[in-house]
């Protein structure tokens, strides 16, 4: 079993990027798990996936990697007893901290053969971001396996080389993937990166 | 965790607030009142913030919990809409909000005041007003969920239709809640026991409303509302309830200078009772009354008021 957790700011795109995964992963055949958190006492990324016809678990009212990390894990329990999937995607909070989240998720007892960290970053308001929460952001994407450049539908020119060049900087080695979620653009490349 | 040690929200100065509530008469209007909901709450944040770092969104669902979603992260992008709903008679919402670098009261508060601001038949789940500070002014025909709160913790003012309104001896009694700091009301930084609170009624007959009276009443009470600013008041609430023999009651509040809220359905008919209702800080009784008295005289809805005549003077005396 593999477990994938999607970190990124808020309105980066990670629920969009989660429902385009658990369809690629059910294409393949395999059983997927999906745990959304919002830190908000009003959850409303359950209701979207349910929209657009998935099922998920929810965790509201607070965030897994710190107040509700409890939660996490004995969810995560119950989904391994229950469900037992091949694949658990784990959408924490926009304002979580995904290593934190990988951390709960290897004390957690279940059987992962791996865990995967997805960076997702939001071209839009990246210079907002940074400009304002470097060292958040920072904080997020400095533990995730790859690092995806969300919304390169709505890029300006040159907007996701400068992006890249920041990233590649800040991280040497981790690999850059410029996507659109919403249009598919390039996410074969990072279904030929997960397993 | 430890108890010292911070969230990731306290780390990255983010909060997150949110309602649950439900929408009766639910339509594609409604669905796009809610869109501008998000909207308006996403302009707020960006003139708190400078920005829109996170996101607004919105469930509104059956319940069997199918139905669509909103969600705004960026103003140039509007809302998106996930999902199709169909007219329902009731409907479930969830409305919640993500962001960074803004008071978490005060976006509860302009989520609220969006709310509000979308004409939409809707209730909460749970009042608002526990964090809001508010004088808010309630109707409670039904009955509100918040009724007691509100009577034991705060200076808010509430009607049970048909009866006196008790609301006079919370004015007295209680500090205002707002300071004057940020207030959507109007309201001034002032003190209830320093400074005069002004409530006034006039009761009569309404005879011959059309649709047109409508807007003549508002005229009304939008010129009261002006008085009271011209003469360094400041106007909390100017009411008028109507009470047709054969018809539900129509109440017409005004909080905030043009905007007006109309609850139940404008009655035409030949003859209803009216009250009208203004309170105003900083200005007496008397003097409300007097100019309340003289915008019914002034207005081209026919109407006759009970009590002694308002103004002794010529029709002069107090329309300059």
């Amino acid at each position: 079993m593999y477990v994938y957790i999607l970190g990124g700011f808020l309105g980066s795109g990670k629920t969009t990027l989660l429902m385009k995964l658990a369809s690629m992963y059910t294409k393949r055949g395999e059983k997927t798990a999906l745990l959304v958190n919002e830190s908000g006492e009003i959850g409303v990324d359950g209701a979207t996936l349910k929209a657009e016809g998935y099922d998920a678990i929810e965790l509201p009212n607070g965030c897994i990697c710190c107040s509700l990390s409890g939660t996490l894990q004995s969810a995560l329990r119950n989904i391994e007893k229950d469900i037992d999937p091949d694949v658990i995607i784990v959408e924490p909070t926009g304002l979580a901290l995904p290593h934190k989240v990988k951390e709960l998720v290897r004390v957690s007892m279940i059987d992962a053969d791996e865990t995967f960290i997805i960076g997702v970053a939001d071209v839009q308001r990246f210079d907002d971001l940074i400009r304002k929460k470097e060292e958040f952001f920072t904080m997020q994407m400095s533990h995730a396996d790859f690092v995806l450049i969300n919304k390169s539908d709505l890029a300006k020119e040159g907007q996701i080389e400068e992006i890249t060049s920041w990233i590649k900087k800040k991280f040497p080695g981790k690999p850059v993937i410029s996507i659109s979620a919403k249009t598919e653009e390039n996410l074969d490349k990072v279904y030929e990166m997960m397993r | 965790m430890s108890d010292q040690e911070q969230t990731s929200l306290e780390i990255a100065g983010g909060c997150a607030v949110g309602f649950t509530g439900s929408i009766s008469c639910y339509n594609a209007d409604a669905e796009a009142r809610f869109s501008k909901a998000l909207l308006d709450v996403g302009k707020w944040v960006v003139e708190e913030s400078g920005s829109l770092l996170g996101h607004i969104k919105a469930a509104i669902v059956k319940e069997d919990g199918s139905g669509i979603t909103l969600n705004l992260t960026d103003l140039e992008n509007g809302v998106e809409h996930h999902g199709r709903l169909d007219p329902q008679e009731k409907v479930s919402f969830s409305f919640m909000c993500a962001v960074l670098d803004v008071d978490e009261h005060e976006l509860k508060h302009a989520m609220w005041h969006a709310l509000e601001d979308t004409g939409l038949d809707y209730s909460l789940d749970e009042a608002p007003c526990h964090c809001h500070d508010h004088d808010h002014h309630h109707h409670d025909e039904e009955g509100c969920g918040c009724h007691h709160h509100h009577d034991e913790d705060h200076g808010h003012h509430h009607h049970d239709h048909g009866e006196e309104c008790g609301y006079h001896h919370h004015h007295e009694d209680q500090e205002p809640r707002h300071g004057g700091e940020r207030c959507c009301h109007s309201h001034k930084s002032s003190r209830y026991e320093e400074v005069e609170v002004g409530d006034a009624m006039l009761t009569g007959t309404f005879s011959d409303l059309r649709p047109e009276s409508f807007m003549s009443i508002l005229e009304s009470m939008d010129s009261i509302w002006d008085w009271i600013c011209s003469v360094d008041g400041a106007p909390e609430l100017i009411e008028v309830t109507i009470a047709p023999e054969d018809a539900d009651w129509a109440v017409i509040t005004m909080t905030e200078k043009d905007f007006t809220l109309l609850e139940g359905k404008f009655p035409t008919c030949k003859k209803a009772a009216f009250r009208l209702e203004c309170v105003a800080i900083g200005v007496n009784e008397k003097e409300i009354k007097h100019r309340a008295f003289h915008a019914l005289e002034d207005s081209d809805v026919k109407n006759t008021i009970n009590g002694q005549p308002y103004c002794g003077g010529s029709h002069g005396c107090c329309h300059n």
